[in-house]
């Protein structure tokens, strides 16, 4: 018997062939399927569908599933929640650009400096604010004015409804560490391998741009502050034990004992820490400065069911609602009259009596910097250069 | 003459009815499986392939005008040469690593197991059953600084301080992707060996061969079908992973499909995506071409 004419062979090799060819094509092609196929629920989501659905594509917690208002509401309401995480902001852009989220998910979240890109890819729809009558509980800033009319208010429509906004600096072990004065004490030896750089670009650059003493509301930053700014990044690397890929991941390594800080941080791992166990990880500031966002509601582009998504939307914005969540998410509520409802622990977090001074002066909102002056950096050079900083 | 005839057209038309049912069954048969090839995978993996040849022109935007740029930047970029042999070597290591622990596990159960065939068959097979995301967040209570080795090493007085670089290191990732993939590699040699006839392995002991060469002259390019499937299978799905390196890698984490995710996903560039992927799928046709030739290996 010679090796060629051996069946089992011929059989292996033919099948090796069909393996190999589809393996290597699925391996090959699978990235450009990423942003259609979503992380796993999408497709469930869909066949659960019914007249009350929700299908919510965003960050973990903003579909405020655990807040017992609107726990309440759901239920008296009978309208049911499929939701998909993201991992990192682009992940929306990605889903509903690339055909993979329109018409499937009928309520997203945009952060601020995000609205004039999304609205130019034409992502939102115009939100109809007659049927969100709840949206007059949060502050001015937030529905009228400058801030307003440039991320959420703009073209003659309202393309979003910002419900909450936070701030990215350090999340630390308080039970071990003391809380990191500066961003560069976690250059120090004694942070060797202690501490992760989290993968999220847009809020590391403007924490680099703190901490090399560069920050400028406006994100316009040139080509040369930018790569500074990246060798700040490239040196904290050095020293750290590894990046964090996910938010969420973050908690679980704060949980087990692997890391005693991560920036850039957010103030909702220490409730995503908690539920795991570890009730130590804190967020703190720095003396440099942070990050601060403001995420928004959005309805995009051939959402169906919006019926019940406004009326979600409305009793999110409901007092109750807003309370409850600033506690879960560890996030600042929008609503002024819903921080008397929060314990003194959640209500001690953001100083809500200088709201407008923090948001327009001191902790302005991120920027991205999509439509750029010549000789400055865009947003693709930022993502570029946060690419090859991670390789 | 005219009934032998007759006879003979009846016959020729049964063949002929016959002949179209066999292949109705087949197009029946075959079908579903080239629909589900040629509509999940041929016809978007040629979209990718014409915009890979495109320009980008913004986030998701594309504009139609021919360019190899996406090709030239892909492979002379000296960020995605490096990313590209860390990824293809440790998909390399990977591969080999479990070839070569694969054999002996393959061959105790092929020749050696009798009536426990079977059971330890089902005991490779059980180990996939966990989610692959789930085995690698198991790495971290074993390999991490508080994990199982460490803290055995610790009280052994092996070592002082925890070894960081077990977890969070290009180690680490190697050390999953050999978890993973060395039972698939365990199923695809016992399944070519199978194939090789113990009367035969007795002959040649009987004619003096020790065991080392039993295994060289006859085991080794008997199985080496399967030898080429386990390695092309490990290297091509660990070379083109994305979550192991990114939870497990520490600062070295990058793959050249997280650079393809980020081209797609933060960057809105599909063409230079595309052009990534399919430098990528070259090289595994190229490997895939290399590793047929030793199907002709007739052992040392």
């Amino acid at each position: 018997m010679t090796y060629e004419s051996s069946p089992a062979m011929r059989f292996t090799r033919q099948q090796l062939l069909r393996r190999s060819l589809a393996g290597g094509a699925a391996i090959g092609l699978a990235p450009s399927f990423l942003d259609r196929l979503g992380t796993g629920t999408a497709g469930a989501a869909i066949s659960r569908a019914d007249a009350a659905a929700i299908n919510f594509f965003s960050w973990q917690g903003y579909d405020l599933l655990d807040e017992p208002a609107m726990k309440a509401w759901r239920k008296r309401n009978h309208v049911t929640v499929h939701s998909t995480y993201v991992n990192t902001h682009n992940d929306i852009t990605a889903k509903f650009t690339a055909g993979g989220g329109k018409g499937i998910y009928n309520l997203s979240t945009y952060e601020a400096g995000y609205g004039p890109f999304y609205v130019g890819l034409g992502i939102p729809a115009p939100i109809d604010l007659s049927r969100v009558p709840n949206f007059k509980n949060a502050h001015p800033l937030f529905r009228t004015g400058a801030i307003a009319k440039k991320w959420w208010n703009f073209k003659g429509h309202q393309w979003a409804l910002p419900f909450t906004w936070g701030i990215q600096a350090i999340n630390y072990a308080s039970d071990k560490i003391k809380p990191p004065a500066s961003y560069r004490d976690l250059l120090k030896p004694e942070f060797k391998g202690k501490f992760g750089v989290t993968d999220d670009p847009v809020a590391a650059i403007v924490i680099g741009a703190h901490a090399v003493g560069v920050f400028r509301a406006d994100s316009l930053y040139t080509p040369a502050q930018l790569k500074k700014i990246i060798a700040f990044w490239a040196a904290l690397k050095k020293n750290a034990r590894l990046i964090v890929p996910l938010y969420g991941n973050m908690a679980d390594l704060f949980a087990s004992g692997e890391i005693v800080a991560a920036t850039p941080g957010w103030a909702a791992v220490n409730s995503f820490a908690a539920a795991k166990g570890d009730k130590a990880v804190k967020h703190t500031v720095p003396k440099e400065g942070s990050a601060t966002f403001c995420d928004a509601f959005m309805i995009p582009n051939g959402a169906k069911n919006t019926d019940a998504v406004y009326a979600y939307i409305n009793q999110a914005f409901s007092l109750e609602a807003q309370a409850q969540e600033a506690e879960s998410l560890v996030q600042a509520a929008v609503c002024p009259k819903a921080v008397p409802l929060m314990n003194k622990a959640t209500r001690a977090l953001y100083p809500y009596g200088k709201l407008v001074e923090i948001l327009t002066k001191s902790a302005p909102l991120e920027v991205i910097p999509n439509n750029v002056p010549k000789g400055y950096a865009t947003f693709a050079d930022w993502n570029k250069a946060w690419e090859r900083f991670k390789a | 003459m005219t009934a032998a005839a007759a006879a003979s057209g009846q016959l020729g038309s049964i063949n002929l009815g016959a002949r179209r049912r066999r292949r109705i069954a087949v197009v029946l048969l075959v079908g579903p499986a080239l629909l589900v090839v040629g509509g999940a995978l041929l016809v978007p993996a040629l979209n990718l392939l014409v915009q890979s040849f495109m320009e980008s022109s913004g986030y998701g935007q594309i504009t139609y005008h021919f360019t190899f740029s996406n090709y030239t930047a892909a492979l002379q970029d000296p960020v995605y040469r490096k990313v590209a042999w860390h990824s293809f070597g440790l998909g390399a290591l990977a591969a080999l690593i479990c070839v070569a622990a694969g054999y002996p596990a393959a061959y105790f159960i092929t020749f050696r197991l009798r009536r426990g065939r079977n059971l330890a068959l089902f005991l490779v097979v059980v180990s996939l059953f966990t989610s692959y995301l789930v085995r690698l967040y198991a790495w971290y209570t074993i390999l991490g600084g508080h994990g199982i080795v460490n803290t055995a090493l610790i009280r052994l007085g092996v070592v002082s301080h925890p070894l960081l670089f077990l977890l969070f290191s290009r180690t680490a990732v190697l050390i999953a992707f050999v978890n993973v993939f060395l039972p698939y590699s365990v199923l695809m040699l016992t399944s070519s060996m199978q194939n090789i006839r113990p009367d035969v392995l007795e002959n040649a002991r009987d004619l003096g061969a020790g065991p080392l060469r039993t295994f060289s002259r006859i085991v080794l390019p008997l199985s080496m079908t399967g030898a080429i499937g386990a390695f092309a299978y490990t290297f091509i799905l660990t070379s083109g992973d994305y979550i192991t390196p990114s939870l497990l890698g520490g600062t070295s984490s990058t793959s050249l499909a997280n650079i393809v995710s980020d081209e797609f996903v933060a960057l809105g560039n599909r063409p230079a995506g595309a052009a990534i992927s399919f430098v990528m799928l070259t090289v595994f046709f190229l490997v895939y071409l290399g590793l047929t030739r030793l199907d002709r290996f007739k052992g040392f």
